[in-house]
C-alpha cells in the first residue's frame, strides 16, 4: 500500500485506506517509487502496485533505484491532474498483487472525471483498469437511440464534420500560399 | 423494459477525443443495438463501426419482423412492428427452455419486412454478418409468400438453419417454401398442413426436426440419410420403431445417424413390440435434450453389429411420450434438433 506525500502543492492529498509498511511485511523488503501529477504532489507507491501500468513497470525495471534515488527521482506526470493520478495509485493499490475480477465495484464513480480517467489510464497502459473504464463509458448510452448517443458522446453531426473539414482545408490552403509566398520572397 | 430517458442533466462525454485504442475499448463493450444505434450517429461514427463481427444471426418474419445476433445464451434483436406505442423501447425475454436472455429494440415501421431488409443490407455491410437462421411464421405473415421467397433468394445465400411455423396451411405453399429456400444444415418443420401428406424434404441437410408428422410412413423414415430425425405426431408404430432399429443394428440403413426422436402412440407396449428381439442392457437415466424432456425410466443400450452403441430413452415432453436414440451421447449437451419458437 502507498503511503503519500506531500509535494509543492498545499493540496492535501487522500489519506491511503490501508497502511503502507506495517502490513504483513514481506520476506524481501519491497521496493517504492515516487510519482507526481501535474499538481506536484508526490505518490510513494510499492513496485508491486505498479506494476499494473506497463508503462512505469517498463520504466523502473531496470533502474535499479535505492530508496533515496527513487525518492529523489519521482517519475512527473505532467499531463496527468492531480486527483486523477491519485485514483489511479489508489486503483493500483487496491488491487496490488490481486487477480482482478470481471466486475469492479472499486471504479471512480465520478462520471465528470472519467473522460481524464481514461486518457490517464490509457497513458499509463492500465489494461485492466482501462477496460472498467471503457466499460463505464459504454454503460453511458446503454439503450439510447441515434441521436441520444450523439448527444451523450458529444458527437458532431456529418453537417459539422464537413463544416470543420472544409474550414481545415480552408486553412490548409492559406497557410500553404502563405508559404509559397515566403518561399518565392526568399528566393528573390 | 427501459423507458425512454431525458438526458439533459446525463453527463457528456466526448468520445472521439480519445485515442483510437480506447475508442476501440468502448466500442467492444457495447452490445450490438447500442453499437448499430451508435454506427447511425455520424458518419465518422459508421466509419469507426465498420469491422466485421462474428455474431450468428436469426431472422424471424411474420406480422412483425426480426434481426437477433448473438452468440451463446445472449442476443439482441431488432424488432419491427406497426405498433406505435413502444417505439424506442427495449423488452428483455428470458427464456427457459433453453436457458437464454434476448433483449429486443422495438420499432415502429408500417412495413416491417421492408424494414427488415433494409436493416439486413445495413447491418451485412457494416458488420460483415449474414443470417444464420431463418424462422417463418406462415399463419401470421401478412404479405405474399413469393415476397419472402424473392428476397431470400435475392441475398444468394444458402441458409444453414429454416424454421418454419403454422396451423392448418396448405400443403403447396408449404413445399412452395421448401422448394425455393435454399438451406443447407437444418429444416425445422412446426407446420400441421390441411392436406396431411408427405413433404419432399432433401436428403442433403443433416438434421430434421418435424413436430406434426401424421403423413409420415415407415418407408419414408427408412429413406432418410440425414443424421439427426426427430418427427412427433406420428402414427408410426412400435412395430414400425422396432423395423427402424433392428435396420440400424444390423447396418442396413442410416448409418451415419446421430440421433433419432419419434413419438410413442403406445407407451405400454414400446419394450414388447418397440425392442422386440433386440437385446438391450438398462443404462443410466439421460437428460432429454431440453429441460421440458422428462426422463421417464433408466435407458436402453443396444449394440450395433459394428460395436456402436446407441442408448434409447423414453421422455414425458408436453401430452406425448417419446423415444430418442442417441449413438453419440454428446448430442446431449449441443446441437439440440429443436429450435425454439419464433
Amino acid at each position: 500500500m502507498s503511503s503519500t506525500e506531500q509535494g509543492t502543492s498545499s493540496a492535501a492529498p487522500a489519506e491511503p485506506t490501508t497502511a503502507p509498511e506495517s502490513a504483513a511485511a514481506p520476506e524481501v523488503p519491497e521496493s517504492f517509487y515516487y510519482v507526481h501529477g501535474k499538481d506536484k504532489v508526490v505518490h510513494k507507491v510499492s513496485a508491486g502496485a505498479l506494476q499494473h501500468s506497463a508503462l512505469i513497470h517498463g520504466m523502473i525495471s531496470n533502474l535499479g533505484y535505492t530508496e533515496e534515488q527513487a525518492k529523489a527521482n519521482p517519475f512527473p506526470f505532467e499531463n496527468i491532474d492531480g486527483d486523477i493520478l491519485q485514483m489511479v495509485v489508489d486503483w493500483c493499490n487496491q488491487h496490488k498483487g490481486k487477480p482482478t475480477p470481471p466486475e469492479d465495484t472499486n471504479l471512480p464513480k465520478q462520471k465528470e472525471k472519467l473522460f481524464d480517467l481514461v486518457l490517464a489510464v490509457n497513458y499509463l497502459e492500465i489494461k485492466e483498469l482501462l477496460t472498467y473504464c471503457c466499460k463505464q463509458v459504454a454503460m453511458m448510452v446503454k439503450g439510447k437511440s441515434p441521436e441520444e448517443i450523439r448527444e451523450i458522446w458529444m458527437i458532431p453531426t456529418d453537417a459539422e464534420d464537413e463544416a470543420a473539414e472544409k474550414e481545415a482545408k480552408k486553412r490548409a490552403g492559406k497557410e500553404a500560399a502563405g508559404e509559397t509566398a515566403a518561399a518565392a520572397g526568399d528566393a528573390k | 423494459m427501459f423507458p425512454q430517458k431525458r438526458i439533459e442533466n446525463q453527463v457528456r462525454f466526448p468520445l472521439l477525443d480519445l485515442n483510437y485504442v480506447a475508442i476501440r475499448e468502448v466500442l467492444n463493450v457495447l452490445d450490438p443495438i447500442d453499437y448499430i444505434n451508435f454506427s447511425r450517429a455520424s458518419k465518422s461514427c459508421r466509419t469507426l463501426t465498420a469491422i466485421k463481427k462474428p455474431y450468428k444471426v436469426t431472422v424471424t418474419i411474420r406480422d412483425y419482423t426480426v434481426f437477433r445476433m448473438g452468440n451463446g445464451p445472449v442476443s439482441h434483436a431488432f424488432r419491427w412492428s406497426t405498433f406505435r406505442r413502444k417505439n424506442g423501447t427495449r423488452v428483455i425475454r428470458n427464456l427457459t427452455n433453453p436457458v437464454e436472455l434476448r433483449e429486443y429494440y422495438l420499432i415502429y415501421s408500417e412495413n416491417p419486412f421492408g424494414s427488415l431488409k433494409e436493416f439486413y443490407l445495413y447491418a451485412r455491410n457494416l458488420m460483415g454478418i449474414d443470417i444464420d437462421e431463418i424462422v417463418i411464421d406462415m399463419d401470421n405473415f401478412k404479405g405474399p409468400l413469393w415476397d419472402i421467397i424473392d428476397w431470400l433468394r435475392s441475398t444468394s445465400r444458402d441458409f444453414p438453419v429454416l424454421s418454419i411455423y403454422g396451423k392448418n396451411q396448405r400443403q403447396k405453399k408449404l413445399q412452395y417454401i421448401l422448394d425455393n429456400v435454399k438451406f443447407k444444415d437444418c429444416l425445422n418443420i412446426n407446420v400441421d398442413t390441411i392436406e396431411k401428406l408427405p413433404l419432399k424434404i432433401p436428403d442433403t441437410i443433416e438434421r430434421l426436426g418435424i413436430m406434426y408428422a401424421p403423413w409420415i410412413t415407415l418407408n419414408y423414415v427408412m429413406q432418410w440419410k440425414l443424421s439427426q430425425i426427430a418427427s412427433l405426431d406420428t402414427n408410426l408404430t412400435n412395430q414400425d420403431i422396432n423395423v427402424f432399429y433392428k435396420s440400424w443394428i444390423e447396418m442396413e440403413s442410416h448409418l451415419n445417424l446421430e440421433s433419432f426422436e419419434i413419438n410413442l402412440i403406445d407407451l405400454e407396449g414400446f419394450i414388447a413390440n418397440g425392442l422386440k428381439d433386440i437385446p438391450y442392457k438398462m443404462g443410466p437415466i439421460r437428460p432429454g435434450p431440453f429441460p421440458a424432456y422428462t426422463p421417464v425410466d433408466g435407458s436402453f443400450e443396444v449394440t450395433r453389429n459394428d460395436g456402436l452403441t446407441a442408448s434409447i430413452c423414453v421422455y414425458f415432453i408436453g401430452d406425448q411420450f417419446v423415444a430418442v436414440m442417441y449413438t453419440r451421447l454428446a448430442l446431449l449437451k449441443d446441437n439440440p434438433i429443436h429450435d425454439v419458437s419464433p
